[in-house]
């Protein structure tokens, strides 16, 4: 009964798709929402000139950021600043901290590095990359590396996965008219999958499942805009910082680059936004860090500064909406 | 909103208004008539310089496109990188503030401006990004507190 086939599929998709609702559902419950208080617990002045290319946070609190120019930081505990040293060449796109070490993917070559405690550098890997893939940033994730790129053949941004023996695109954004337009969007880590935050207007949002590909796009914080004042041809002139994932919290951090003026948006658990909050400051939020009720932030107060954010629930969370 | 360019950049400006392409200028006076009806920016003085693309480069051209903060050039085209009207687009490189902060990366590809008379200038690109800002120990206690706690 070949007719019974695509009737068979459309059962076995509704069968998937309420699965897939139900667990959203189940993980939307278990998941907090609601406003946050940031307070100021700590700060520390960077090095004069240095510019923030990435930041990594380990588990035991410490902290390891780069610059563009490939200088590496190393940050414990107790907040002291060691200067990590690498070879001149290498850029790193991206950085990890793991139980053997530092690992790293130079941005131009896709080498994949690891740096022993004991200062040896070894190479463990290498990412493919076309002869016409700029890549942007590389994150890990699950003892792999997750590469943000440009194919500047095909006009389009790219998110492809690159684990031992696992090789798969995640995501192809739409083709733009010129190299120059290519979107660009940046990743970052949530508990419910990848964020990638679009760094142009209109600073879409994408959640992206790693495994799968699956994608998710949030409501654009454009629409919630309106009562701050955002002229739309203004709107050239911000960018999107990392969305930072709060349980199901997500903190947008909106900068006008012709100002010190920032719109903090947070978006609830249904993936709508919920408050945006004007705050006429540099400053930027950069990470939640792990195994701690922390936010880390970046502020320029002469020079540019680390931060240090307790944060907490204002009220209960509220219900989240399926 | 009143537009004040500083010392040794006005000069600037001046001794470059002499190198002043009419027919650029004229393409940007177009430009400039184009969006008169959306913009309320004073007109700056002859010598300031837009973006514009000759030859498939974008350079540094006389004119004056009201909206935008012009440069003023240099002997080399400061407006060459880093705005979208010169190319860059979403290249600015911006830190994790939410600043393009050009000392940060050891060039300085602006002109010092001030919005209003009295305000510390900042080194603006060509299309009003900040490349490097003044903070006075003020300014610096002001940042400090307004960021100290809040509430999203």
């Amino acid at each position: 009964m070949p007719h019974l086939a695509p009737l068979a599929s459309s059962l076995a998709l509704t069968v998937a798709l309420s699965a897939a609702t139900a667990l959203d559902r189940v993980a939307a419950q278990e998941c907090r929402s609601g406003p946050v208080a940031l307070d100021a617990r700590a700060t520390l002045l960077l090095p004069a000139t240095f510019g923030i290319r990435g930041v990594v946070s380990g588990p035991a609190g410490s902290l390891v950021l780069w610059s563009a120019g490939g200088e590496v930081f190393s940050i414990n505990r107790e907040r002291s600043l060691t200067r990590v040293l690498l070879p001149d060449s290498l850029r790193p796109a991206g950085m990890a901290i793991t139980a053997a070490g530092l690992r790293l993917l130079d941005q131009l070559s896709g080498r994949d590095y690891l740096l022993h405690t004991d200062g040896e550098l070894e190479q463990v890997g290498q990412a493919r990359l076309g002869m016409a893939e700029q890549l942007d940033q590389a994150l890990w994730r699950d003892n792999g590396w997750i590469l943000a790129l440009r194919d500047l053949a095909s006009r389009r941004f790219v998110v492809r996965r690159h684990f031992p023996g696992d090789e798969a695109e995640l995501f192809r954004s739409a083709q733009s008219d010129s190299v120059k337009t290519i979107h660009r969007y940046q990743l970052t880590e949530s508990g419910r999958g990848l964020l990638l935050t679009r760094s142009m207007a209109p600073f879409t949002v994408i959640r992206l499942d790693p495994r799968s590909g699956a994608t998710d796009t949030l409501a654009t914080p454009l629409a919630s805009l309106d009562e701050v004042n955002l002229s739309a041809d203004s709107l050239a002139h911000w960018r999107a910082l990392p969305a930072v994932a709060l349980d199901c919290t997500l903190l947008l951090t909106l900068t006008d680059l012709t100002a010190d003026r920032r719109l903090l948006v947070r978006y609830g658990a249904s993936d709508q936004v919920e408050r945006v909050t004007e705050l006429d400051a540099p400053l930027g939020l950069v990470a939640r860090l792990p195994g701690e009720d922390a936010v880390l932030a970046a502020r320029r107060a002469g020079e540019l500064e680390l931060v240090w954010y307790d944060w907490h629930w204002v009220r209960e969370p509220s219900s989240p909406t399926p | 909103m009143r537009h004040r360019f500083l010392g040794p950049a006005f000069c600037l400006a001046l001794l470059c208004s002499i190198a002043v392409r009419p027919a650029s200028a004229q393409s940007l006076a177009s430009l400039a008539a184009a969006n008169a009806a959306t913009t309320t920016v004073e007109k700056l003085p002859a010598g300031c310089l837009g973006c514009e693309q000759f030859g498939g480069w974008q350079v540094c051209r006389g004119g004056v496109v009201p909206g935008y903060y012009n440069c003023i050039a240099t002997v080399l085209n400061t407006c060459s990188v880093s705005s979208p009207g010169c190319g860059a687009g979403a290249a600015l490189p911006v830190d994790p503030d939410g600043s393009t902060q050009y000392v940060s990366r050891g060039s300085l590809l602006g002109v010092p401006v001030a919005l209003h008379d009295g305000d510390p200038p900042v080194r603006r690109n060509c299309e009003g990004v900040v490349v490097a800002r003044q903070q006075t120990s003020d300014d610096i206690v002001s940042v400090r507190i307004r960021t100290g706690s809040f509430t999203l």
